[in-house]
């Protein structure tokens, strides 16, 4: 069964783009992404002009979000204050990122940054998850196996570990305003979440992406949140940047197609619970390494695409 | 009295024998499409285009069909660096159509000699020495990037090229031709030619048009973008929120959690 869109101006099985949207879904549940780094290559590679496919990604990460962050919020894995501070830092860093982008433009050498920031960015993102978490699982294992005294020991050990972090924290700790984030468990100070909003946001706009995937190493690493809030708190995030970006694009560049969005979001607004509940069921760190593998998959694509001739010295203009 | 009509009636019969006789007159070929208006409905995906033609007295015919000439803006492709591919800059071809269909009895190139082609703008070596080009580019090579054009329009479906596939009745004087219509054709109007050829000419010429348009739903959706594009983007954004919160309340209601 074939649905026309009335703004790609193309053709498209209805299965394969409910299909497309029903994986990408399953992956925002799982992970708190938006998927826009893996859904806009996969709605271009079906014939999605590059400019439409960017700008209805938003429109449909804003229902897969929603769904997202609903059942996220239900299962009590939402992080208000955290998200909502992200949030300014987001928009702040969004709108720094579109005005750096559009100087560039004007000085030229604009796509060759945007290329470069996404092949690095996903590349050191993914490298480090991976074996972040292969050492994390490691270790797992080698508790399981260790005997009572054994674990005493290493667990004095961990905690001088954590004594010695906790010595060089104190210069985050000492900045103005610091607030407790009853829900994540962490205390940090108010320009933290806001600054690394900023930071994330420049490079989303660079990008063109919703910036989940930076978003959630961000909150693990740097924040120090638990997975399971993480995941929730990202959803909420994305949600609220994906509803600018959704409404920026339909009036600015007319770009938005609501038929494509639709089919997505029947597909993804269902994977996304989906895969919320797998993620209740696999361990933090399975998760981890599985997201890690997917990044580096996209670099790798990547990368071949850059470093590969194609087959047409043509393209239409827009997207990367 | 009676010998009026007796010179009447020779006069007709004379006048019947000698219409029959004579060669048809040039302008005796006609070409049809059916059908003549496509409509771009939800559920469009091309459609079957059938071209007919009548009054043909040669062996040989060449149907064509084109939109009008126009400027294709692109991004053309080379190694930054030395080592990455990517988009590099602006390339624009001008006085190209943004479709161009051309279907034959046999190859062109053994119907017809290269300056008539070019002359009446037929087949591929027409839009070649037609096309204009306009790019940032330093030092590029005119005749390479035509035909990359000409690849890269072929692989949007919007440019084609096939002989033998037009079916010639010599008894009827007909001719036929299934096309399969691509939908990734905008709408708009086009032109269908058919170019009656003997002996390195063409010896008689006739067009039709056919009209693609969007209808119902997709006119609607597509007028609310461009002209009322702030409602557009509002009506998207609730359309996702409600979804995806309605999603959620049935998988809720299934006893997910």
């Amino acid at each position: 069964m074939y649905i026309y869109l009335p703004i790609a101006l193309t053709s498209v099985t209805l299965w394969l783009v409910v299909g497309l949207g029903l994986l990408v879904g399953l992956l925002s549940g799982l992970f708190g992404v938006g998927g826009g780094f893996l859904m806009t290559p996969l709605l271009m590679m079906i014939g999605i002009p590059p400019t439409v496919a960017a700008a209805t990604d938003a429109n449909q990460i804003v229902a897969a979000s929603a769904s997202g962050t609903l059942a996220h919020w239900r299962l009590g894995n939402v992080d208000f204050k955290m998200g909502l501070l992200l949030l300014v830092g987001g928009f702040t860093g969004g709108a720094l990122g579109v005005y750096v982008i559009k100087v560039l433009r004007a000085t030229g050498g604009a796509d060759f940054l945007i290329k470069i920031t996404y092949v690095i960015m996903l590349g050191v993102v993914g490298t480090f998850m991976f074996f972040e978490s292969l050492h994390a699982l490691k270790k797992q294992k080698a508790v399981a196996r260790m005997s009572e005294e054994e674990r005493i020991e290493a667990e004095r050990r961990a905690r001088e570990k954590a004594a010695v972090k906790a010595k060089k924290k104190s210069i985050l700790a000492s900045l103005p305003m610091q607030i407790h984030f009853e829900k994540s468990g962490v205390t940090h100070s108010a320009i933290l979440p806001v600054g690394l909003g900023i930071f994330v946001g420049v490079l989303a706009a660079i990008m063109g992406v919703g910036g989940g995937f930076l978003m959630v190493p961000v909150m693990i690493y740097l924040l120090r949140m638990p997975m399971h809030v993480v995941v929730g708190t990202s959803l909420f995030q994305i949600m609220f940047t994906c509803v600018e970006v959704t409404f920026l694009q339909a009036y600015q560049n007319h770009t938005v197609d609501i038929i494509l969005a639709i089919l997505l979001l029947v597909g993804s607004t269902i994977g996304a619970q989906i895969g919320t509940k797998l993620g209740k069921k696999l361990h933090g760190d399975q998760l981890k390494i599985l997201l890690a593998m997917i990044v580096l998959g996209v670099t790798v694509k990547m990368i071949l695409g850059l470093v590969l001739e194609p087959s047409l010295l043509l393209a239409h203009g827009g997207g990367h | 009295m009676n010998r009026i009509p007796l010179v009447l009636l020779q006069a007709v019969v004379a006048l019947v024998i000698f219409v029959c006789l004579v060669p048809t007159p040039a302008s005796a070929l006609t070409v049809d499409v059916t059908p003549g208006k496509i409509p771009i409905t939800i559920g469009y995906h091309g459609t079957k285009l059938v071209v007919k033609g009548s009054g043909l007295n040669t062996k040989d015919v060449i149907v064509q069909i084109h939109s009008q000439l126009g400027e294709e803006h692109l991004k053309y492709k080379g190694k930054a660096g030395g080592i990455f591919w990517m988009k590099l800059g602006n390339i624009v071809f001008e006085n190209v159509p943004k479709v161009y269909l051309v279907y034959s009895t046999r190859d062109i190139h053994d119907m017809l000699p290269p300056k008539t082609c070019k002359e009446l703008g037929i087949g591929y070596d027409a839009l070649r020495s037609k096309a204009k080009i306009k790019t940032d580019m330093k030092d590029f090579d005119r005749d390479t990037w035509i035909v990359e054009f000409l690849k890269f329009m072929e692989e949007e479906h919007l440019y084609h090229e096939e002989d033998g596939v037009v079916k010639v009745d010599k008894e009827n004087h007909t001719f036929s031709v299934e096309i399969d219509w691509p939908f990734e054709a905008p709408p708009g109007e086009y032109f269908v030619e058919a170019f009656a050829v003997k002996d390195g000419k063409v010896v008689d010429k006739a067009q039709a048009r056919i009209r693609v348009e969007r209808v119902g739903l997709i006119k609607q959706l597509s007028h609310m973008a461009f002209e009322r594009p702030a409602l557009y983007g509002i009506i998207a954004i609730i359309v996702a929120i409600v979804a995806g919160f309605g999603v959620g309340m049935v998988f809720k209601g299934g006893g997910g959690h």
